[in-house]
C-alpha cells in the first residue's frame, strides 16, 4: 500500500462521520428549502417561493439584526473577560499547577448541563430575585430592578456566562505559546507593558481571538433557546423564529431560513479566517 | 579616561529564596573590552548577566554602567542589549520591523526602517529585509538579533550563550565574526558562555564563577596558564591536578605525593610544613618514559587510552592519584617512540612548568557532579 493510500485510509472513518452526521443532514435541509408546503402536505419540487417568503418579509431583516446584534455585543464582553483571564493565568500565575488548577476551575460550570446553569440565573435576577433583595435591604433601591429578568440584559448575561470559556481556551492556548524570551527581548528594548500588549502579545494571540471569535459566534447565532427563556419570548434571533415554523409545520420555509442563517454564519467565519492565517498558525 | 562601556560590580547578590545565586560579586569589566562569562550551569553567571541587562533586579549592591548607577534604571534605558540564547525574534514581524523594534519603541518615525535595513545590511541580512523570521537559519537568525540588539548603539552588548544552539562550523565562523564586530565597534561586550575554547579565544577578561562567586577573573592566558584553584584547573582544562603534602618550605617547595612521589615546585602562596596542598601541570608540559624509575617530579602510571589528534598525541595515564591525568605528546616525539595500552610509564615535569593551585575550591568543575 503506497503511503498515499495509507493516508487517505487513515482519514476515511473521519470522513464518513462528517458525511453522515453533517453533510447529509445540511443536504436534507437544502433540498427541503424548495419543497412546497401547502398546509396538508410536502411534496419534492424546485420552487424559490419558500426564498422569496423569507426574504420578503420585514421581520427577517429584524430578526436577523436583533441577532447579530446580541452576537456582537456577547463577543465583545467575552473577548474582553476571555482575554483578560487568559492573560492573568499565562503570564501572572508563574506556579503551573496553580495555573491548571483556575484553569480548570474556569472550567467547572461545564460540569452541569447548560440549562440548569441558564435557569439557574433566574432565581438571582428575578423581581424577587437574590440580587433584587440584596439590593433593596441595602436601601440602595426601593423599587426592584426590572430589566434584570426576562430582557435583553438577562440574555446576554446568560451568553457571556455560558460561552466565554470558549473564548478562554484559545486565547489561553495561544498566549501559552509566547515564548517569554520575545517579551523580554522587548522588554530589553524599553518596551513599557502597555507597549508588549499592544505590540506583542495581541498580535500573538490573534489565532486564539479568531478561534475564540468562531466559538462565540456561531453559538449566539445558532441558540434559540436562552433567548426564549432569558427574554421571557419577547425577543427573537433567527433560530427561534425558526423554531416557531416548525412548530407549525412549515418545514420548508424553515429550511429556506437556516439556508440563509448558514449563508451568513459561513460568510462571517470566512471573514475571520481570511483576516486571521488559522490554519498556518497552528500548524506552527 | 573614558567610561563609556565600563561595568562596575559593587557586591551584587541576587538570592532566590535562601540560595544566593550570585553572592556580593565584586568586578570592574573595562569599557570596550570583550569579557566573557564561563562557569558549569547554574553557576550564576546568566543571572548575573541579567542583572546587567535590568531582567532582575539585585537583591542588595550597585551595578554601574558608563560611571552611572543603573541598579534600579529600566532595561532598555540603560544603554545595554541583550542577545537571547534562542535570538527571541518577533515571529510575527518581518526582520525590518523586528530589527526596527527598539527604534519604534524609542519613538523614531519612519527612518526607522531605512535605519533597519542598513543594519540588515551590515550582517548581511539586506537582501531578505521583508522575510519572516521562520524562513531562516539559525545562523542567519543570530545575525538579525545582533542586528536588533545593535541598532540602538548601546554601550553594552550583552550575549547569553550566544552560539550555544550552531552547529560546529557555524559557530566556529558566527565566533570570528563576534570578535571582528567587538573590534569595528569597540563597545563592551560580556558573553556568557559553557564553552572553554570559546572564552579563550575570544575574551580579553575571562570571569570563571561557580556557586555565585568568581573563582578568578583574568586575561585567558593567566586563567590557562596560572589558574587559581583545583576547580578552575579542571574546569578550564589543559591541566593536570595533583594533589600532594608539604614537607619542606623555603626558595623552592618539597612536597610529597599520598603514594611516595617528591615534587618540588617554586612557592606562590605561605604554605607550612604538613599542609594538604594541590598543583596543576599543564598537558603538553607533561613527558613520558617508559618503565618504572623512580624521580623528582614525576608520577608512575599506566597507558589506558592513546589518542591521537592530528598536531599532537593524547595520553591517558591511570596513576596513584585518584584524578585523571593526561599527556598532550608532541606528534614526532610520539611516532618516535610510542606507548600502547597497558604500557607502565613514568610522567615527568619540570619545576617550572608546576603552578600551585592558591585557591582552596575543589569541585571537578562538571556540571553533571553537582
Amino acid at each position: 500500500m503506497t503511503p498515499n493510500r495509507m493516508s487517505q485510509l487513515s482519514v476515511l472513518p473521519f470522513t464518513a462521520i462528517l458525511i453522515i452526521f453533517t453533510g447529509l443532514p445540511l443536504l436534507m435541509v437544502v433540498l427541503l428549502s424548495f419543497w412546497t408546503f401547502d398546509g396538508l402536505e410536502y411534496r419534492p419540487d424546485f420552487t424559490l417561493a419558500n426564498f422569496a417568503a423569507v426574504f420578503a418579509a420585514p421581520v427577517t431583516w429584524k430578526i436577523f439584526a436583533n441577532t447579530l446584534r446580541y452576537a456582537a455585543i456577547t463577543w465583545a464582553i467575552t473577548l474582553v473577560v476571555g482575554f483578560t483571564v487568559s492573560f492573568y493565568l499565562v503570564f501572572h500565575v508563574r506556579n503551573l499547577k496553580l495555573q491548571i488548577g483556575l484553569f480548570l476551575l474556569c472550567t467547572i460550570p461545564f460540569w452541569t448541563s447548560t440549562v440548569i446553569r441558564m435557569i439557574s440565573w433566574i432565581p438571582f435576577l428575578g423581581r424577587e430575585g437574590l440580587f433584587n433583595t440584596g439590593l433593596m435591604q441595602l436601601g440602595l433601591i426601593q423599587q426592584p430592578l426590572e430589566f434584570l429578568l426576562f430582557s435583553d440584559f438577562a440574555v446576554i448575561i446568560t451568553y457571556v456566562n455560558l460561552f466565554t470559556l470558549f473564548m478562554i481556551v484559545p486565547i489561553f492556548n495561544a498566549m501559552a505559546k509566547i515564548d517569554r524570551n520575545v517579551i523580554e527581548a522587548a522588554l530589553d528594548a524599553g518596551a513599557t507593558g502597555f507597549q508588549i500588549l499592544r505590540t506583542i502579545i495581541i498580535p500573538l494571540s490573534r489565532t486564539g481571538i479568531a478561534l475564540g471569535t468562531i466559538f462565540v459566534l456561531t453559538l449566539v447565532m445558532g441558540d434559540f433557546f436562552v433567548v426564549r427563556v432569558m427574554s421571557g419570548g419577547q425577543s427573537s434571533t433567527v433560530v427561534s423564529a425558526m423554531k416557531n415554523n416548525i412548530d407549525q409545520m412549515y418545514y420548508p420555509q424553515a429550511a429556506a431560513m437556516a439556508v440563509l442563517l448558514i449563508a451568513v454564519v459561513l460568510g462571517m467565519v470566512a471573514t475571520i479566517l481570511r483576516v486571521v492565517d488559522v490554519r498556518a498558525e497552528l500548524a506552527k | 579616561m573614558s567610561k563609556v562601556g565600563e561595568i562596575i560590580l559593587d557586591k551584587v547578590t541576587r538570592k532566590f529564596g535562601a540560595v544566593a545565586a550570585v553572592n556580593a560579586v565584586d568586578q570592574v569589566i573595562e569599557g570596550g573590552s570583550y569579557c566573557c562569562m564561563i562557569g558549569p550551569s547554574g553557576c550564576g553567571k546568566s543571572t548575573l548577566l541579567r542583572m546587567i541587562a535590568g531582567h532582575e533586579t539585585p537583591t542588595s549592591g550597585r551595578i554601574l554602567i558608563g560611571g552611572k548607577d543603573v541598579t534600579h534604571v529600566r532595561t532598555g534605558e540603560r544603554g545595554t542589549a541583550l542577545m537571547f540564547q534562542n535570538y527571541a525574534l518577533f515571529p510575527h514581524l518581518n526582520l525590518t520591523d523586528n530589527v526596527a523594534f527598539p527604534l519604534k519603541i524609542h519613538g523614531v518615525g519612519a527612518e526607522r526602517r531605512d535605519r533597519a535595513r542598513e543594519m540588515l545590511a551590515r550582517v548581511q541580512l539586506g537582501h531578505m529585509a521583508d522575510r519572516m523570521p521562520s524562513q531562516l537559519s539559525g545562523g542567519q537568525q543570530q545575525r538579525v538579533a545582533l542586528a536588533r540588539a545593535l541598532i540602538t548603539n548601546p554601550q553594552v552588548l550583552l550575549l547569553d550563550e550566544p552560539l550555544s544552539a550552531l552547529d560546529e562550523f557555524l559557530r566556529l565562523r558566527m565566533r570570528v565574526e563576534l570578535k571582528r564586530l567587538q573590534n569595528d565597534l569597540g563597545i563592551t561586550f560580556i558573553h556568557v558562555t559553557h564553552t572553554q575554547p570559546e572564552a579563550i579565544a575570544l575574551a580579553d577578561k575571562v570571569i570563571v564563577m561557580d556557586h555565585g562567586l568568581i573563582e578568578q577573573a583574568a586575561h585567558p592566558r593567566e586563567i590557562y596558564d596560572r589558574p587559581h584553584s583545583p576547580y578552575v584547573a579542571r574546569f578550564m582544562g589543559g591541566q593536570n591536578v595533583v594533589s600532594a603534602r608539604v614537607l619542606t618550605v623555603g626558595d623552592e617547595i618539597q612536597a610529597e605525593g599520598a603514594e611516595g612521589g617528591r615534587f618540588a615546585f617554586a612557592p606562590r602562596a605561605a604554605l607550612r610544613e604538613g599542609q594538604d596542598i594541590r598543583f596543576a601541570v599543564r598537558r603538553d608540559k607533561i613527558r613520558l618514559d617508559q618503565g618504572q624509575a623512580r624521580a623528582e617530579n614525576a608520577m608512575p602510571g599506566k597507558v589506558i587510552n592513546v589518542e591521537y589528534q592530528g598536531t599532537f598525541v593524547k595520553v591517558e595515564l591511570a596513576t596513584p592519584q585518584a584524578e585523571e591525568f593526561v599527556a598532550h605528546l608532541p606528534e614526532s616525539d610520539f611516532f618516535a617512540n610510542p606507548f600502547r595500552f597497558g604500557d607502565e610509564v613514568v610522567a615527568r615535569w619540570q619545576p617550572q612548568d608546576v603552578c600551585m593551585l592558591v585557591g582552596t575550591n575543589n569541585s571537578a568543575g562538571d556540571a553533571l557532579a553537582h
